[in-house]
């Protein structure tokens, strides 16, 4: 599955800028896949797909009129799903989960119990009562609710920082990623990767409706552990390149050789000379 | 269309803008955690903790019953009870598993327990079906059973089955003492008996369990690891009774003999420790097996030594004749005429044939059970002194014996005695007595005059050997003075040796005792004609009693004196007890001697006796053996400590060391037998 964002984005980052809907090809090709993965049925990630496909439309440029529209678009989507009743009560439930905890509610106040069972420090180990079937998708989408359990407050908020800090890291490459291809690859990496990590987190507490979103390098899933892994590895390789191209424009500057490896061609060739 | 342009810079916004809200959510993330951890934390925190636990009740094996000498009468043992969790059952197909076979499972489980458990498939189908995490399908499991379930469950791989050991009580001598033990039921509880008197020693600890278990109530850990075998290690106390096992199988025998012969409606039959009060046996019939006492009506479970009441009938005149000695009324000696029959009031009482003796002495009153003698004396003592001896015998009361549902007795209030109520008393009529209170009263004669609670528990050992109650003697008062026990033993040992109880005689034995034919009360009051209580009451021997017996037989058909059906069931029953005990005869009177066993022209060999080991200060010389049997020469080797190595069988012929060797003790004696 996220082996096609990755084709995704790559086939994002092939093209450059462009605006709205004349290039909506990838977008199109986005639809595609996402409907392919709702049939699984597998409706969290087949959101990811898209909501990361418009994520990376934002960037790259699409107009704040789109964007408002979008917007628009649902908050009306969330208005009609209020109107019909069964759902209305599920938006309810979510609000207050402990209003129906052997039925619709049982994820919610399962992940609740499991977290604030943690309490500062988490329960001394192994001990994570929840995990014991109680808590379902206990080692998929609800693992955080078990680090939660285990670690504690402390633990989920050294967690957090370490997301953070990876986010930092990865913006930061990108804004100095001259390629534009480079760019939209670690831009959308960066969505895709921390947008989930921040869906997932607020899901198990609570703050958003259960999707069905896995934490990265934490949730279960030899599939999406490699694909994670692969993306990261698309960024560090975007980075290796820019720094290498930094590098060598400081080298340029200052007037040594842009590459270690070959001094003769580079005093030789003219093309490389940025003009003064 | 224009082309507006976006640069990278604007990308560059817009992303750190997109990462802003990123960063928001994460800073949500951490204020709702610090609210649900935190804050709510223990709250939660104890919701979980909740849901994960069981707190389930488990029971150790009940404690043992066993008579005198450790023989088991009652035990337990941890079988294995099968339930269901019909949750786990139905839950195993995993979603997304559904292109593999799918198993009914709950239809294969009940077809195949169906035949091993005795329960309808449909029956089990439908408990395999319930929604919830725990059905009894079947408790107690007999082992066989258990391992065929067993297997069954491995070989179609059936989930949500599971066994829970329980104690099942098994009565190994089947249906004997029944009465006296009682019965358990399914949750380890006496309903009966021993078993409800002493139910709270019995049952012993109960465990309380706390465990962790999972969503589908399957164990995560227990707070005490291998419970299983802690449980059979952790016992409960023993409980040793009076009852001597050989004694009571005697009389079990001697009880269905009679029943058979008889054809009586009931039976019981009490043998007591004159000098202790020790309940030796107790048995009752009908009867029933507590093993499966529910198919038998309640009325086998009934222990009728002390559950139910009766008029003693002439049984009763040995103790009316103490009243007499002891007042001073009447002496052995004392003259009485009897005519065949006496009117007292308007009532007209006779002996048993109907005949007189004429003029004889008290001791023939006794020894012929003449009514109109006892009455005699009867009126002479009056209403008020009769009834206060019969209390001071123990009459009107329960004995307190540690079985439950004693029944007191009736005895007349002395002030609403008429004068014809006065004399059925003398008799033995118009007292309602348990056997066990007619036994105790006897045992008072019999042991010099004093009434002694009866006991049926002779110790309680617990699990760690300390004895938590012990049995003892316990006199309630002294009723008689011994000279006067004295003259009624002399006179009761008559009625066996020359009077009405002649069929009670043992050779080489004296015993004392008296019959009894008494008419049964009517249901609705009155007598009912032509049913007869037939008992017999005595003891062994009669100078120095050992053993003292009461026998009850209630309706018998047929031949209903007392001396006709029950004290044969009391000389048998006793003379295989008294073989058994070892008790010697007192003479050889009309015992075979040893002459008349030999055969003419045998060799009468005297028989030598065994030698005897000679201490020389701390080593022994061994003698020579030849010509003796093992077991003879194993005794006489153990006072010396010395070890018998046998060769053989039969009469020693060698030995090694030779006879005359000093050995050291502990040595090893060969010896050759053929």
């Amino acid at each position: 599955m996220a082996a096609s964002f990755l084709g995704d984005r790559l086939q994002r980052g092939l093209r450059v800028s462009l605006l709205g809907y004349p290039s909506n090809q990838a977008l199109i090709i986005s639809l595609v896949f996402a409907a392919l993965i709702f049939l699984q049925p597998d409706m969290g990630t087949a959101t990811i797909v898209f909501a990361l496909m418009l994520g990376m439309y934002v960037l790259a440029g699409i107009s704040k009129m789109q964007i408002a529209s979008l917007g628009g678009l649902g908050i009306v989507i969330c208005g009609l799903a209020m109107l019909a009743p069964y759902r209305r009560a599920r938006i309810f439930l979510w609000w207050d989960p402990w209003q129906d905890p052997q039925g619709g509610g049982y994820q919610m106040t399962q992940s609740l119990m499991a977290i604030g069972s943690g309490g500062l420090t988490g329960l001394p180990w192994g001990q994570g009562s929840s995990k014991f079937f109680f808590l379902p998708e206990a080692h998929t989408d609800f693992a955080f609710a078990i680090f939660c359990q285990e670690w504690g407050y402390i633990g989920a908020l050294f967690l957090i920082a370490c997301f953070v800090i990876m986010a930092w890291a990865m913006v930061t490459i990108a804004m100095n990623a001259k390629d534009r291809r480079g760019y939209m690859l670690v831009a959308g990496s960066t969505l895709f990767l921390i947008g989930q990590a921040a869906a997932n987190m607020a899901m198990v507490t609570g703050l958003f409706p259960v999707i069905g979103v896995p934490l990265m390098f934490i949730s279960y899933g030899g599939t999406s552990l490699i694909a994670n892994m692969f993306t990261l590895g698309l960024v560090v390789a975007v980075y290796r390149n820019e720094s290498a191209r930094e590098t060598m424009e400081e080298r340029i500057a200052a007037g040594l050789p842009p590459t270690e490896e070959n001094r003769l061609r580079v005093v030789s060739s003219n093309r490389n000379r940025r003009p003064f | 269309m224009k082309r507006i342009k976006f640069t990278l810079n604007d990308s560059r916004n817009r992303l750190l803008f997109l990462g802003g809200l990123i960063l928001l959510m994460f800073i949500a993330v951490a204020g709702k955690l610090l609210y649900i951890q935190i804050i709510s934390g223990t709250e939660l925190g104890k919701r979980a903790t909740i849901q994960v636990t069981d707190k389930i009740k488990r029971h150790t094996p009940r404690g043992r019953i066993v008579d005198r000498n450790g023989e088991e009468l009652a035990v337990s043992i941890m079988v294995h009870s099968l339930y269901v969790n019909p949750d786990e059952m139905n839950k195993s197909a995993k979603p997304g598993k559904e292109k593999t076979e799918y198993r009914d499972i709950p239809r294969i489980a009940a077809q195949k327990l169906a035949p091993v458990l005795n329960i309808s498939e449909n029956a089990l189908y439908e408990e395999f079906t319930l929604k919830g995490q725990f059905v009894w399908v079947k408790r107690m499991l007999e082992p066989k059973d258990y391992e065929q379930v067993v297997k069954i469950i491995k070989e179609n791989k059936l989930p949500g089955l599971h066994f829970i050991a329980e104690s099942k009580r098994y009565y190994t001598k089947k249906s004997m003492a029944a009465q006296v033990l009682g019965f358990v039921g399914t949750d380890d509880s006496g309903l009966s008996g021993l078993e409800l008197a002493l139910d709270s020693i019995l049952k012993g600890a109960e465990m309380r369990q706390t465990k962790m278990v999972d969503a589908m109530g399957r164990t995560i850990a227990d707070q005490d690891t291998d419970l299983e075998e802690n449980r059979e290690k952790i016992q409960v106390a023993t409980v040793y009774l009076t009852i001597d096992s050989k004694m009571q199988f005697v009389i079990e025998d001697a009880l269905d003999d009679a029943m058979k012969r008889t054809n009586a409606a009931a039976a019981a039959v009490l043998i007591m420790d004159p000098h202790t009060g020790a309940i030796l046996a107790m048995g009752s019939r009908p009867t029933f097996d507590p093993n499966h006492f529910g198919k038998y009506p309640a009325v086998n479970w009934l222990n009728r030594a002390i559950s139910i009441i009766y008029e003693p009938g002439s049984v009763f005149k040995p103790i009316v004749g103490t009243m007499g000695l002891s007042e001073g009324i009447v002496t052995p000696d004392t003259p009485i005429n009897d005519t065949g029959s006496i009117r007292i009031a308007d009532r007209v009482i006779s002996n048993w044939d109907g005949s007189g003796m004429g003029m004889c002495k008290f001791e023939d009153i006794i020894k012929y059970s003449i009514n109109t003698g006892m009455v005699q004396l009867g009126m002479k003592l009056g209403a008020q002194r009769e009834i206060e001896w019969a209390k001071r015998y123990g009459f009107g009361t329960a004995t307190g014996i540690e079985l439950p549902s004693e029944e007191d007795g009736i005895l007349y209030d002395p002030k609403n005695m008429y004068e014809p109520d006065i004399a059925t008393l003398a008799i033995g009529q118009g007292i309602a007595v348990t056997p066990l209170q007619e036994l105790r009263a006897i045992c008072a004669i019999a042991n010099g005059g004093e009434l002694l609670r009866p006991y049926i528990i002779d110790r309680i050992v617990a699990p760690n050997g300390e004895v938590i109650r012990k049995g003892k003697k316990q006199v309630v008062r002294n009723v008689i003075k011994p000279e006067v026990a004295a003259q009624m033993r002399t006179m009761m040992e008559k009625v066996v040796s020359e009077g009405g109880g002649k069929t009670a005689r043992i050779k080489g034995y004296r015993i004392a005792g008296k019959t009894g034919t008494a008419q049964k009360i009517a249901e609705q009051g009155g007598y009912a004609p032509g049913k007869y209580i037939a008992s017999f009451v005595g003891f062994v021997p009669a100078d120095k009693p050992q053993y003292a017996m009461l026998v009850m037989l209630d309706t018998p058909r047929g031949a209903f004196y007392g001396s006709q059906v029950s004290a044969p069931i009391f000389r048998d029953t006793l003379q295989q007890i008294l073989v058994a005990k070892g008790i010697q005869p007192s003479n050889s009177e009309g015992l075979p001697s040893f002459e008349a066993h030999v055969k003419p022209g045998q060799r009468v060999e005297t028989p030598k006796s065994l030698p005897a080991l000679k201490q020389k200060g701390n080593n022994w010389i061994v003698p020579d053996f030849s010509g003796f049997d093992a077991r003879a020469i194993t005794g006489e080797l153990q006072k010396g400590n010395l070890v018998l190595e046998p060769y053989g069988s039969g009469k020693a012929y060698k030995q090694k060391p030779s006879g005359g060797t000093e050995v050291q003790p502990g040595t090893k004696i060969e010896i050759w037998f053929r």
